[in-house]
C-alpha cells in the first residue's frame, strides 16, 4: 500500500465511521426529537381547547354584565389582552408545528435539535398565551357572577400571567436569535 | 518511522471524523433559554390554576394554588438567577461555572414543575441532613440554639466564613465556634445578668 491509498483510506475511514454515526441518530435520534416536540405541541393544543371553550362562554357571561357597570373598563381591559395572547397563542402554535414538521428532514442532527427547540419553544409561547386568556376569562366570571372576593386575587394573576406570557416570548426571541447567529457565522 | 507517522495521522483523521458526527454543546445559551421559558410557561399556568381556584370559592383550594404560585414565583427567580450566571460564565469563558448555573437551571425548572402539581421540597430535613453531614465531616458538636420557635444554626456559616479567609484548621475553627457558642449562649447570658444584679446590689448597699 502506498503512501497515498493509505491516507485516502483512513480518510475514508473515518468520515465513514463519523457518518455511520450520524445516520444511526437520524433514525432513532431525530424520532424522540419528534416526539419530545409533538409532547408540547399537545400540550399547547390542549391548554388552547379550553381557552377557545372558556371564550365561548365567555361570550355568554358578557351578555349579563350590565353596560353602565363600573367594572366595565376593566372588563373591556382584560379582553383586550385576552384577544392579543389568543391571536399570539393560535399563531405560535402553528410556528411550532411548522418546526416540528422540519425535524425529520432536517441534514444533520444539530439542525434537528435546533428545529426541536423552536418547536418546544414555541408552543410554549402557544400555551402561556392560551393561559393568560383562561385568566382573563375568570377575571369576567368573576365580575358576572358578583364574586367580588375574588377580583384582586383574579388581578394578580392576570399581573403574574401576563408577565410570565412575556417572559416566553422574549425567550422564544432570544433562542431565535441565538439558533440564528450560530448559523450565520 | 515514516509508516508511524502515517498512522497518527489516519489516527487524527478518524477521530475528526467521529467528533464531526458527535456535535455536543457543552454550553448551549439557546437551550438555557428554552428552560427559562419553560419555567415561565409554567408560572403562567399556575397563575391560570390560582384565577379558576378563585372563581370556585373553596378558600382551602385558593390557598393551596396560592402556595403553588409561590413555589413557582421562587423557582422562576432561581431559573433566572440561574440564567444569569450562565450568561455571565459564558461572557467570561468559564465552562465550569456556566455548567454549574446550567445545573442550577435545570434543577429550578424541576422544581417549578413540581411546585405547579402540588410537589414541595421538604426543606427542613433537606436543610437538616445536610447540616449533619457538614458537621459529621468536621467534628463540628451540635451548635444551635432556639430562638422564639425558629432554629438559628450559626456552626456552618461561622465554618464557612472561616474557610473563606483561609482558616483551615479545624480546631481554630472549633474554638472560634465554640467561643461563638458559649457568648450567644442562654446560660452566659443568664450568668452576666446574674453577675449585673449581684454587683448593682452592692452599689446599692
Amino acid at each position: 500500500m502506498n503512501k497515498s491509498s493509505y491516507v485516502a483510506l483512513m480518510v475514508v475511514a473515518g468520515l465513514g465511521f463519523g457518518g455511520t454515526l450520524c445516520s444511526s441518530y437520524g433514525v432513532e435520534g431525530s424520532d424522540q426529537l419528534i416526539v419530545e416536540a409533538n409532547k408540547s405541541i399537545s400540550t399547547a393544543e390542549a391548554s388552547i381547547g379550553e381557552a377557545r371553550s372558556a371564550i365561548e362562554n365567555a361570550k355568554q357571561l358578557l351578555a349579563t354584565i350590565p353596560s353602565d357597570s363600573e367594572m366595565m373598563g376593566e372588563v373591556t381591559e382584560m379582553l383586550a389582552d385576552v384577544k392579543d395572547n389568543w391571536s399570539l397563542a393560535l399563531e405560535a402554535l402553528n410556528g411550532a408545528k411548522e418546526s416540528a414538521s422540519k425535524i425529520p428532514t432536517a441534514s444533520s442532527s444539530e439542525i434537528a435539535g435546533d428545529y426541536k427547540l423552536l418547536a418546544t419553544v414555541n408552543a410554549g409561547v402557544a400555551l402561556s398565551g392560551a393561559e393568560v386568556v383562561k385568566t382573563g376569562i375568570s377575571f369576567i366570571e368573576a365580575v358576572a357572577g358578583n364574586k367580588v372576593e375574588a377580583l384582586d386575587i383574579i388581578r394578580s394573576a392576570m399581573q403574574d400571567s401576563l408577565a410570565a406570557s412575556s417572559q416566553v416570548q422574549f425567550n422564544y426571541e432570544r433562542v431565535k436569535s441565538l439558533i440564528t447567529q450560530k448559523y450565520s457565522k | 518511522m515514516k509508516k508511524y507517522h502515517f498512522n497518527k495521522i489516519g489516527l487524527a483523521v478518524c477521530v475528526a471524523g467521529l467528533f464531526s458526527s458527535v456535535q455536543v454543546g457543552a454550553i448551549d445559551l439557546a437551550a438555557a433559554s428554552g428552560l427559562l421559558a419553560d419555567v415561565a410557561v409554567i408560572s403562567a399556568q399556575s397563575s391560570s390554576a390560582l384565577a379558576a381556584a378563585a372563581n370556585s370559592g373553596d378558600v382551602e383550594a385558593i390557598v393551596e394554588a396560592q402556595n403553588r404560585a409561590d413555589a413557582v414565583d421562587s423557582a422562576m427567580a432561581e431559573a433566572q438567577e440561574a440564567y444569569a450566571a450562565m450568561e455571565r460564565a459564558v461572557a467570561g469563558g468559564d465552562e465550569d461555572a456556566a455548567a454549574a448555573a446550567a445545573e442550577d437551571l435545570t434543577a429550578a425548572q424541576q422544581k417549578a414543575g413540581d411546585a405547579l402539581n402540588g410537589v414541595f421540597p421538604e426543606v427542613d430535613s433537606q436543610e437538616t441532613a445536610a447540616m449533619q453531614a457538614v458537621r459529621g465531616a468536621q467534628t463540628i458538636p451540635p451548635t444551635f440554639m432556639m430562638y422564639r420557635g425558629r432554629r438559628m444554626d450559626f456552626a456552618v456559616p461561622i465554618r464557612e466564613y472561616l474557610v473563606r479567609c483561609g482558616v483551615h484548621h479545624h480546631k481554630v475553627a472549633l474554638d472560634l465556634v465554640s467561643v461563638t457558642l458559649l457568648l450567644s449562649s442562654g446560660s452566659f447570658i443568664r450568668f452576666t445578668r446574674g453577675c449585673l444584679r449581684f454587683f448593682r446590689g452592692l452599689y446599692y448597699e
